[in-house]
């Protein structure tokens, strides 16, 4: 009952004009990006927080927060027209979605899409209301022990299972939560890593290492080989048949509960739920063999999970303050540039905003229905747009966002170094997740840290001699162990079946 | 590429041992608590030590690893130039102000990576630009770096 009451004020507060017309923008924003390969969710939120900071700070959460799960819809159009997704979720999406289009079925891929996307976005938002304020009321018997602990388990599992190399995610994450501590430190007020430069004082900008790390990589990688994105497919008729969308219904609610829970888990992408998600209905499928030539419930498994993650992601980040993935992350530094901070009191002493962001996703499943189905047609075109027309505008967009974050040209210095050394992080297959996630949670912890050996007096056991830190550690020593393990293996096959490089 | 994974872990190893050795002159402990230096210097520490195994591992296997290139001529060369475009920018736009710049680097970029004519090349550098300057600078009321030229 609770529930429902904190759902209605969120509704009479997300139904107000202007939040209605920025989650408009936002799913709009979403869409586009997600149709657009080479420029993500990720790197449009970081460029626009900045600008978001003039706005009413649930308008601006409501507008980002719709863009993330806006552009799960839209990267499913160039995954199925053109075989080119435009977010790795919906790489599993053109298994099935690019062979049926092959075959003159492009609108039903794109209708099936569009409607598993809603079913499963929308139900897992069910998911969000009911699970959040669980885990929020049990994460409020957290101390400093735990917080560390809980921390060091979802960092652990980042750098553990991103990227190809174990020692890379470990390094990358290191960087990320070393760069966190140059400038002042808020506990004692004394400076570190500044060398008296009094541009890094204030510490490095979130959104110049966001920015930098995930929008001016992808210019560079792209730049290396210019292709012209068009296609050729006939949409035709949108919606699948009566018959498809029964077929698929079963599939779709699977997709919703894989993904929900496959998100909450640090480093469970919404692509790593689409892929966990079709493998399962592969395995279940009366004929397996259809999957990969153009089955329409490939689709709808893929980008029904792909949805219902991003939900699934929300939950650590409103309830524990930590963010399972890039995205997320992004989302979290926007939260902090509005001075709220998710973690277990969000619910408490925010309620308006939690809740109204929560029906304002009811709202934007909507409005993406509308937009996806009817107007697919156009999103397809702007699949059109040449690469080399929006990469100069996106260099100059990001330079922007970042200088309007602090209204410094010392920070857009540094999303250029970043960038660089995204860059070569990128081609040298360093993953670059854990290095902003950790840049993010690195206060966190280390607060956590310091709290906890100052009650202790300085004694480490602290973090074993409670049950919930105590178990959080243990799973983070036994998901490195393993991911260590899983890759000697790997590289023993790779070495037998002389598959280097691949 | 075998070069750069080199180079790349010995710039972490690097980098470790100079947040490792500064942390230590910040302090570790005071009064019997955790110092300023203490988390960085665990991080460092850290970092130091995979960056040393990382860098030993690239030494070894790279003696049996086949080269793979960065990329072809053509894409170093729109790298090397798309970044020094950009430095460039950077440096001006607190000289010269937004407007000016941002016309030239657009014009710049556009030009190194399509093959439009001259003539679709300029109207969109300037179209973009003013379109740009009137979003963020009068709708936004964004503060642009002004220079002696807008």
């Amino acid at each position: 009952m609770d529930v429902l009451n904190h759902l209605f004020l969120g509704f009479s507060n997300a139904i107000s004009p202007a939040n209605i017309l920025w989650c408009l923008i936002g799913v709009s924003l979403g869409t586009l990006v997600g149709v657009l390969p080479g420029l993500g969710p990720v790197a449009t939120m970081a460029i626009l927080i900045p600008l978001t900071v003039k706005l009413n700070h649930i308008s601006a959460l409501i507008m980002l927060a719709g863009i993330y799960y806006g552009s799960m819809y839209g990267s499913s159009t160039s995954a199925i027209l053109v075989n080119i997704p435009g977010e790795p979720a919906s790489v599993i999406t053109s298994l099935d979605g690019y062979q049926m289009a092959k075959k003159g079925l492009a609108g039903p891929a794109l209708g099936m899409s569009a409607i598993a996307s809603f079913v499963a976005g929308t139900l897992s938002i069910v998911g969000l209301m009911f699970f959040a304020p669980l885990m929020s009321s049990l994460a409020l018997g957290f101390g400093p022990a735990e917080m560390f602990a809980l921390t060091f388990f979802a960092l652990t599992i980042l750098f553990s299972f991103t990227g190809k190399s174990l020692s890379k995610g470990l390094l990358s994450g290191c960087l990320g939560l070393l760069l966190a501590t140059i400038g002042i430190d808020v506990q004692t007020g004394a400076l570190r890593f500044t060398h008296n430069s009094p541009h890094l004082v204030a510490g490095i900008s979130l959104v110049a290492v966001v920015v930098g790390l995930f929008a001016v990589p992808e210019i560079l990688i792209n730049a290396e080989k210019i292709s012209l994105y068009a296609y050729q497919t006939h949409i035709g008729r949108v919606l699948p048949t009566k018959q498809d969308i029964i077929k698929c219904l079963p599939t779709m609610f699977r997709a919703t509960v894989i993904g929900f829970m496959v998100g909450i888990i640090p480093g469970g992408t919404p692509a790593v739920a689409g892929f966990v998600s079709y493998d399962i209905e592969r395995k279940i499928a009366k004929k397996p063999q259809t999957f990969g030539q153009g089955a329409i419930e490939g689709v709808a498994a893929a980008e029904g999970a792909n949805n219902s993650a991003t939900s699934g992601g929300l939950v650590p980040l409103l309830t524990l303050g930590i963010p399972p993935s890039a995205p997320i992350a992004v989302l979290l530094g926007a939260f902090l540039v509005h001075n709220i901070t998710p973690g277990p009191l969000l619910f408490q002493e925010h309620p308006e905003v939690v809740w109204t962001l929560i029906a304002s996703m009811y709202i934007g499943n909507v409005m993406l229905l509308v937009l996806n189905l009817p107007l697919v047609g156009m999103w397809a075109r702007i699949c059109r747009v040449p690469y080399p027309i929006i990469a100069p505008l996106i260099m100059v967009i990001s330079f922007l966002g970042v200088y309007g974050d602090r209204n410094s040209l010392f920070d857009v210095w540094v999303m250029l170094i970043v960038g660089v050394m995204g860059y070569i992080m990128r081609k040298l297959e360093y993953p670059l997740v854990p290095l902003v996630l950790a840049f993010i949670v690195s206060p966190i912890m280390e607060n956590a840290l310091i709290q906890s050996l100052t009650l202790s007096s300085g004694s480490i056991m602290i973090f074993f001699s409670r049950p919930i830190s105590l178990t959080l550690i243990l799973l983070a020593m036994v998901s490195l162990a393993g991911a260590l393990l899983s890759r000697k293996r790997q590289a023993k096959v790779v070495e037998v079946l002389g598959l280097e490089g691949d | 590429m075998v070069l750069m994974e080199k180079t790349t872990s010995a710039l972490l190893l690097v980098l470790g041992l100079y947040f490792t050795v500064q942390s230590v002159s910040l302090g570790l402990f005071s009064s019997g608590k955790p110092g300023v230096g203490f988390f960085p210097f665990l991080g460092g520490l850290i970092l130091t030590i995979i960056s040393c195994a990382q860098l030993i591992g690239t030494l070894k296997i790279c003696k049996d690893t086949l080269e793979k290139p960065w990329s072809d001529k053509q894409g170093i060369r729109n790298i090397v130039l798309i970044v020094a475009f950009t430095a460039l920018y950077i440096w001006t736009i607190g000289i010269l102000g937004f407007l000016i710049p941002t016309i030239i680097y657009l014009l710049a970029l556009v030009d190194l990576i399509s093959e439009y004519s001259l003539k679709k090349k300029l109207i969109y550098s300037l179209a973009s630009s003013f379109i740009l300057f009137l979003i963020f600078a009068v709708l936004f009321a964004m503060p642009l770096p002004k220079g002696l030229l807008w």
